[in-house]
């Protein structure tokens, strides 16, 4: 009955609640593109970090000083 | 060696190259004309609807015909290191884009008076309007697209899916110049108006853009 | 480092719900229905909020482009990329809502006039810039990007004025005087409310994609260094 009310309260047309829809979906949808690639790079950052540490480069000891 | 004297050095030697093979003014010319005869299918025009709509078809023709031209601009280059060698050498790097852009003008413009007999017996084109004008306003239309263009296709060399890249990244940019371009035609061919405004918009666009891409272009060079 | 990794995405999404949320809030119910056009008129609202901040983040493009060429800073080449992909967003989304505004109350879906095929070869522009970044092969594709995007940018008043002559020879429909034609004080409170709440949306954006590209970018020098070192 309060979703009702509230919609009621909305004055929606059926183009701009489309158009409403539409901007929260690009708006909501791009934010969270944006989130998972960046757990995407902390996950892949962590991952070489641990490579790193892990002592399995190769490090250029007799090389040029 | 000045600019100047570079530029003609290399503009001579491309101009040689390409009068003996011929490679890029026969695919231009080619697909130009594969253009018009398919377009000519779409549209069966009186000589009076020719007026309005051949404006569109031409520049449409010349400038699918100028990415041909334009697709293979560093194509030589990058074949042969030639690039690499530029950058080492002292000579100005505004020098070979001269170079370049010019010899694409030319092409383009030779493929231009080839094409030219040939819409006018396809679609029965007859100027209403004065063709000194029309001449003008290709002029300036072909170094619009030219002159970024050469640019572009610079920046594309080492693009993945470089012959899409090029027409993808300079049509947008060239829309003001084929608005002109396709607009200033027709008005010329139906006489009923007046092109001044484009010839100058034109111009402007001329001079803005060749100043841009003569500023950028030893930038884009060092960076390939 | 973990922890606060995971505290940080719930707090911007929360941040743009909230945005977005009191935004629709106030353009579908508090303010006035207008007169002519009904309820419809209420994408105005958003429409011209979205196309503030794309121009803008096209701007800020144009300038970052201009100082990486300059000073071949990370930072300003990050903001570019950033700033261009953000102005797409905010542009697609003023090239969706204006056909649904317009469709209902001028009966059609598009027309060419000076100010919407701007808009369009607007979007057209940097579109082919974030294509340009992505297919060019990694070392030049800064400077490149950048150079275009100088391009680009004057392009846009040329295209208007070309537009618009052309326009004057050949009109076509016209879609509504301005937006700004009469507002009423109480549709004018919830408008400047709503550029403001998109601004800040579109600086948060343009925050966290920033960042995204600096450490994407980081994430690839450490890969090549990687490279470098040897591992697998």
């Amino acid at each position: 009955m309060n979703l009702i009310a509230f919609l009621n309260e909305m004055h929606l047309t059926p183009y701009s609640a489309a158009a409403y829809a539409i901007a929260w979906l690009v708006y909501l949808g791009y934010l969270g593109r944006i989130l998972v690639r960046m757990k995407k790079v902390a996950a892949e950052r962590a991952e070489l970090e641990r490579t790193f540490a892990s002592g399995k480069t190769a490090t250029l000891t007799r090389s040029a000083s | 060696m000045s600019t100047m004297a570079i530029a003609r050095a290399t503009l001579m030697k491309d101009l040689r190259m390409e009068w003996r093979s011929k490679d890029a003014i026969n695919s231009m010319l080619f697909f130009a004309l594969l253009v018009v005869v398919i377009f000519s299918f779409a549209f069966n025009p009186t000589a009076e609807e020719s007026r309005q709509i051949a404006g569109g078809l031409i520049w449409v023709a010349f400038l699918f015909a100028a990415v041909v031209a334009l697709n293979q601009t560093w194509a030589r280059e990058l074949r042969n290191q030639v690039l690499d060698a530029y950058r080492v050498s002292p000579a100005p790097p505004n020098a070979l884009f001269l170079a370049k852009t010019i010899g694409n003008f030319l092409f383009v413009v030779v493929l231009e008076c080839l094409m030219a007999p040939l819409f006018v017996i396809f679609y029965e084109l007859r100027s209403v309007g004065p063709v000194w004008q029309l001449i003008v306003v290709a002029l300036l239309g072909t170094w619009a697209l030219v002159v970024n263009g050469t640019f572009f296709a610079a920046l594309s060399i080492r693009t993945r899916s470089r012959e899409i890249m090029l027409p993808l990244i300079l049509f947008p940019i060239s829309i003001p110049a084929l608005l002109g371009m396709v607009d200033a035609t027709t008005s010329i061919l139906t006489g009923e108006a007046s092109p001044d405004f484009w010839i100058k918009m034109l111009a402007v666009y001329d001079i803005v853009f060749t100043a841009i891409c003569l500023m950028l272009f030893e930038t884009v060079l060092n960076a390939e | 480092m973990e922890s606060s990794m995971k505290k940080l995405p719930p707090i911007s999404i929360l941040f743009v719900v909230a945005l977005l949320g009191v935004t629709s809030y106030l353009a579908l119910a508090v303010a006035p229905t207008e007169r002519t056009m009904g309820d419809v008129q209420r994408i105005f609202y958003y429409h011209v909020p979205s196309g503030w901040v794309a121009f803008l983040c096209f701007f800020i493009n144009f300038v970052a482009s201009a100082v990486y060429l300059w000073r071949r800073s990370e930072g300003s080449d990050a903001l570019a990329a950033a700033s261009a992909e953000v102005g797409v967003v905010f542009c697609t989304v003023l090239l969706i809502t204006g056909p649904l505004w317009a469709r209902p109350v001028w009966g059609i879906w598009w027309t060419w006039d000076a100010r919407l095929t701007t808009t369009l070869v607007l979007w057209l522009i940097y579109v082919s810039y974030l294509v340009l970044r992505r297919f060019s092969a990694g070392g030049q594709t800064q400077v490149l990007a950048a150079a275009f995007a100088i391009f680009g940018f004057v392009d846009v008043p040329i295209v208007y004025m070309s537009i618009r002559w052309f326009r004057t020879q050949h009109p076509s429909p016209v879609m509504g005087g301005g937006e700004n034609s009469g507002l009423d004080p109480a549709m004018a409170h919830v408008f400047l409310f709503n550029l403001a709440a998109f601004t800040l949306m579109g600086i948060v954006f343009l925050v966290l994609r920033y960042k995204l590209q600096m450490s994407e970018q980081a994430l690839e020098s450490t890969h090549a260094q990687a490279a470098l070192k040897g591992v697998a």
